[in-house]
């Protein structure tokens, strides 16, 4: 989504600087898009019967205000009289709606992203991972498609990729979705270790990309690499980030369990549980997305890190780097938080949100300038 | 009362009721009632330790429906009802967690080495002659080693009497509402008045479909409870062989369960894939002599134990979930009691073997050996009685080669206890009593071994008991007696056994909690006797259970009440029992409590209050007796939940009948 918003502000810009560059004219108006408010989404505690809920944070329009908005707890909740479903996953936006992936309860939301009103539930499978090209909705489901859902109409068409895929991203006219084999970890994932290619014009999967045991979460850097973190198997074989170029070419890039790309950098997380006290230590580094070498200008500190890490991501602007965490390694029973820091490292904010919070989102609002 | 069989009246015994049966006699009426108070102030009123025991007599008046239905009525337990007639249900005594309570079946315990606990919804009320709860400590002296758990539920089915010479029998129906059909029989012969065999077939057939609310704001909707049919055979025989001072005891047993597993309720799906066969065989033989002052017992058991869970799901390979396992165990326990004027030393000592295999490349080919001994040394004088105990527990676990074994075990645990008769006469008896207890459960196979859960560094988990407490049991007049008990207490858990998610599918499994429980618990017994061969028979049970956890102090959950344990609980009954048609109501609640430890809104589950009400009558026709009997469960149809996302059936009728010879 971010992408998306790149090119709406991209493209805006120049008309702004071409409208400048006109003398004696009257101003004009244009509509910019801008990023107003944070969703969080928190997956709850489905084994304590607990729902998943939407927080939203109101956001600043300068940087000294930006994160110091009001925060409102379960606002679809509040929008809607209804509950958002058990294990939400993540969020995006395609044109004028946003998109909710809810994993346990099979569907898909369409809201409208100002009111958080239903506009339409799409019902699938299990969807684990929720992305755009900007013209169609695509799903992963956890039994083994891939959901291509079109925004006018909310028809469905699947594809077969592989067994429990857990992530999408789309770069370079492709969608890439990570193949885990989660629930065939007696046997090693051994039909996971893979990334699928998909043509994103024809809905074929092209190739399969062979990449470390487990893949789990994507990200794309602005030069076209996808990076995947490799999850292991939770025991002998550690959580491995590893790129795959633009010619499909892998490559090991650190140990890590949670990525986010910046512009051209790579956010590398690597936390470890220590199962006697329930604590979590997280290390963090940055590398050039393209040369893979790790960057100095790394400020993260131990202390003001996020105590137990569940996703990474960034705003539209990709500035910043927010981390979604739950208070302890214990357990997903209590309110977790959001961490957030600047692109080198220096801890900005702490929010307290619900119960194991898993991704955010950055719907884009439209207003109207007048230069 | 001196019920033998242990089926009620079904349903098609009531076409007789018009043509052969008077009304039972009001001798007997008067003689059962007197009878089962003098069961009770035995029972309870003496014991050191805390003892409730519910006779068929109770069960009856009480308006019970099911042996978790029993149990909840207890003071001091907390069930966890997974709902339906399906559904797991366990219970915790004392903030202690499931898997400290241990089950007796016919003096031996019941295991499953697996799991841990013991899902008391596969013991069909209608199989068992008495329910007891043994809180704290063991009062008999001279028991199996492994009986002595933290808590122990004692379930005792119908023996044959080896006395009633010839042959007699009982056929049942039960119907309920959501499909249940229950028919059983049995037949019972006894020899030469010292030998009874007695064999029994019991059937259940359930759809379990009920009905429920599915609260969600302005998409609450009603649904059913799909997939949750059941079919459940229990074949049992019975042997009871009476020797010149002592008895021989044995028990074949062989259950076969299948039931669909509804799985929690989940916003905006309906439907579950899941399903579960359960097999359980077992034998066993139990032998009680005594020789002058000298006690002994032995016995043994073997045990079969498979399960088969299958859920059908595109998320797995082949689309399916095909986990099967099989447990065996192989169990001897021995003991001797000395008793010299009022001192009495008793020792006993288990062996046992348990093993688990499956058909997982993981979680398999695993085993334990387990080495119980007791010592108990008890003094009795005449009001006065100190029993001190101390149990030795070695515990060695195997693993084929590639598995690493589980980490090995020995702990001493002792316990004292004692209890003061500070009145007794024709009118009244009062005691006092006070214990002290440390005991421990060993990590179950799955916590050791299961994975992506399993921890095979796992130390015992721990507790420690203390209490006190006071029985009254009296005759204020001629025409009321009157029971009460109360105990209050402190109790504390530590290494305990937790798992830590890394994930929803990756959990790791640690020592990792601290948990303190203080609470009372008070039960009292009433029976007024009325003209005209009428009895009111009131009982009535409050639990107060402060259980919190005590982990760690910069934790938000420190302090706080854990996850599905009420701060107040409780039941209440009144049965009226006269010449005509007997009546009962009952009624069962429980405060608000949290589905986990963090204590919000979205983690609240609300307090419930549970009214049954039902009619019974027994009629004598000759050598027969038909006893019928009509309820009616969640008489105001209160939707609730005992745990969350697993929803109560609601307002629901139940018939049966019995006839008996």
């Amino acid at each position: 989504m971010k992408k998306t918003f790149k090119i709406a502000a991209l493209s805006l810009l120049a008309g702004i600087t071409l409208a400048s560059c006109s003398d004696n004219e009257d101003p004009k108006k244009y509509v910019v898009p801008v990023q107003k408010e944070m969703i969080v989404l928190n997956q709850g505690n489905y084994y304590g019967g607990v729902e998943g809920t939407l927080d939203r944070l109101e956001l600043g329009n300068t940087a000294n205000n930006f994160w110091e908005g009001t925060l409102t707890s379960s606002v679809f909740k509040a929008a809607n009289g209804q509950s958002l479903g058990d294990s939400p996953q993540n969020g995006v936006m395609c044109g004028s709606k946003l998109y909710v992936s809810v994993y346990a309860s099979n569907l898909v939301w369409v809201l409208n992203p100002s009111t958080k009103k239903i506009i339409a539930s799409v019902s699938t499978t299990e969807p684990e991972w929720v992305t755009t090209d900007g013209k169609n909705i695509y799903v992963a489901n956890n039994n083994g498609f891939v959901t291509r859902i079109d925004t006018a109409t909310y028809a469905k068409d699947s594809i077969k990729v592989g067994p429990n895929p857990a992530c999408l991203v789309v770069a370079n006219k492709h969608l890439y979705a990570s193949i885990s084999d989660g629930y065939n970890s007696a046997n090693g994932y051994a039909n996971g270790k893979k990334v699928a290619k998909i043509d994103l014009q024809t809905f074929k999967k092209t190739k399969d990309i062979p990449v470390g045991i487990n893949p789990g979460r994507m990200d794309v850097d602005n030069a076209g690499n996808v990076f995947v973190v490799c999850m292991g198997n939770y025991g002998t074989i550690a959580p491995e980030v590893q790129r795959i170029s633009k010619s499909d070419k892998v490559d090991k890039v650190a140990a890590g369990n949670h990525i986010v790309c910046l512009r051209n950098l790579l956010y590398v997380f690597d936390s470890q549980t220590n199962w006697s006290t329930g604590e979590v230590k997280t290390k963090v580094k940055i590398f050039n997305g393209s040369t893979l070498k790790e960057d100095s200008n790394n400020h993260f500190e131990e202390r003001e890190m996020a105590p137990a890490p569940t996703g990474l991501f960034t705003d539209l602007n990709e500035k910043y780097v927010i981390v979604t965490s739950d208070p302890d390694g214990k357990g997903f029973n209590k309110p977790g938080f959001v961490y957030i820091y600047s692109s080198e490292g220096s801890f900005l904010k702490k929010l307290n949100v619900g119960i194991h919070p898993y991704s955010v989102i950055f719907p884009i609002s439209y207003v109207t300038m007048v230069i | 009362m001196g019920n033998k069989f242990p089926f009620r009246l079904r349903l098609l015994a009531l076409a007789f009721l018009p043509f052969v049966l008077t009304a039972q006699s009001r001798k007997d009426r008067h003689l059962s009632s007197a009878e089962v108070l003098g069961v009770r102030a035995d029972a309870s009123v003496a014991s050191a330790a805390p003892v409730q025991k519910l006779d068929t007599a109770s069960i009856r008046r009480m308006g019970v429906t099911s042996t978790a239905d029993a149990l909840r009525r207890f003071a001091g337990v907390n069930l966890r009802d997974y709902g339906g007639a399906g559904g797991l249900k366990t219970v915790s005594v004392r903030g202690l967690g499931a898997q400290h309570t241990a089950v007796v079946y016919d003096g031996v315990t019941v295991s499953n080495a697996q799991q841990g606990q013991i899902d008391l919804g596969r013991f069909s009320l209608d199989r068992l002659a008495g329910v007891e709860l043994h809180t704290a400590d063991e009062g008999s002296l001279l028991v199996p080693v492994r009986q002595l758990g933290a808590a122990t539920v004692v379930l005792r089915s119908w023996q044959p009497n080896a006395q009633n010479r010839g042959m007699h029998g009982a056929v049942a129906l039960r119907h309920g509402s959501f499909g249940v059909w229950n028919p059983s029989v049995l037949l019972s012969q006894n020899w030469n008045g010292c030998t009874g065999v007695n064999v029994s077939a019991d059937y259940y057939h359930g759809n379990n479909a009920y009905p429920f609310t599915v609260k969600n704001g302005v998409a609450t909707h009603r649904e059913k409870r799909l997939n949750s049919q059941m079919n459940d055979w229990t074949l049992e025989a019975n042997v009871h062989h009476l020797l010149q001072r002592g008895q021989l005891s044995g028990k074949v047993f062989y259950v076969t369960n299948h039931r669909y597993l509804p799985g929690p309720v989940t916003l905006y799906v309906s439907g579950n894939n899941e399903h579960l066969t359960e097999q359980n065989a077992f034998a066993q033989l139990k032998w009680e002599q005594q020789y002058g002052r000298w006690n002994f017992f032995g016995a043994g058991k073997a045990d079969w134990r498979e399960s088969k869970y299958l859920d059908i799901a595109g998320r797995y390979p082949g689309g399916r979930l095909d986990q099967r396992y099989k447990q065996n165990e192989i169990y001897a326990s021995a003991g001797a009691s000395y008793t010299w004027q009022a001192l009495t030393a008793a020792v006993a000592t288990d062996w046992f073997r348990n093993d688990l295999t499956s058909n997982l490349k993981v979680d398999n080919d695993v085993w334990r050996t387990s080495w119980l001994t007791s010592m108990t040394l008890r003094y009795a004088p005449r009001r006065f009685e100190l029993t001190g105990r101390l149990v030795s527990s070695i515990f060695r676990n195997h693993a084929t080669a590639g598995t690493e074994a589980a980490k090995n075990a020995s702990q001493l645990s002792p316990s004292l206890s004692a209890s003061w008769k500070l009145l007794s006469d024709q009118r009244a008896h009062l005691f006092v009593r006070a214990h002290y207890k440390e005991y421990f459960r060993v990590p179950t196979f799955t916590e050791n071994y299961y994975y992506h859960l399993g921890n095979t560094h796992l130390k015992p988990e721990r507790t420690q008991q203390l209490g006190a407490g006071v029985t009254f049991a009296g005759m204020p007049s001629a025409r009321w007696q009157v029971q009460l008990t109360a105990d209050g207490y402190a109790n504390r858990v530590w290494d305990k056994i937790s798992s830590i998610p890394y994930n929803l599918f990756v959990w790791r499994t640690v020592n990792l909690g601290k948990v303190r429980a203080a609470g009372m618990d008070v039960a009292l017994q009433s029976t007024w006797t009325l003209r005209n061969g009428q009895q009111l028979i009131g009982n009535g049970t409050y639990t107060y259970q402060r259980v919190t956890d005590r982990t760690d102090k910069k934790s938000e959950d420190y302090g706080k009440q854990l996850a599905y344990t009420p701060l107040h609980s409780g039941a209440v009954s009144m049965a009226w029992e006269n010449p005509w048609v007997n009546a009962v109501v009952s009624l069962t609640a429980a405060a608000k409590r949290w589905a986990t430890n963090e204590h919000t809104v979205t983690t609240s589950v609300p307090a419930y209050a549970d009214v049954n009400i039902g009619l019974y009558r027994t009629f004598r026709f000759r050598s027969f007796q038909l006893e019928a009997r009509a309820d009616l469960t969640n008489l105001f149809n209160y939707q609730y939940e005992v745990i969350r996302r697993y929803p109560m059936p609601g307002r629901a009728y139940r018939f049966s009948a019995l006839l008996r010879w």
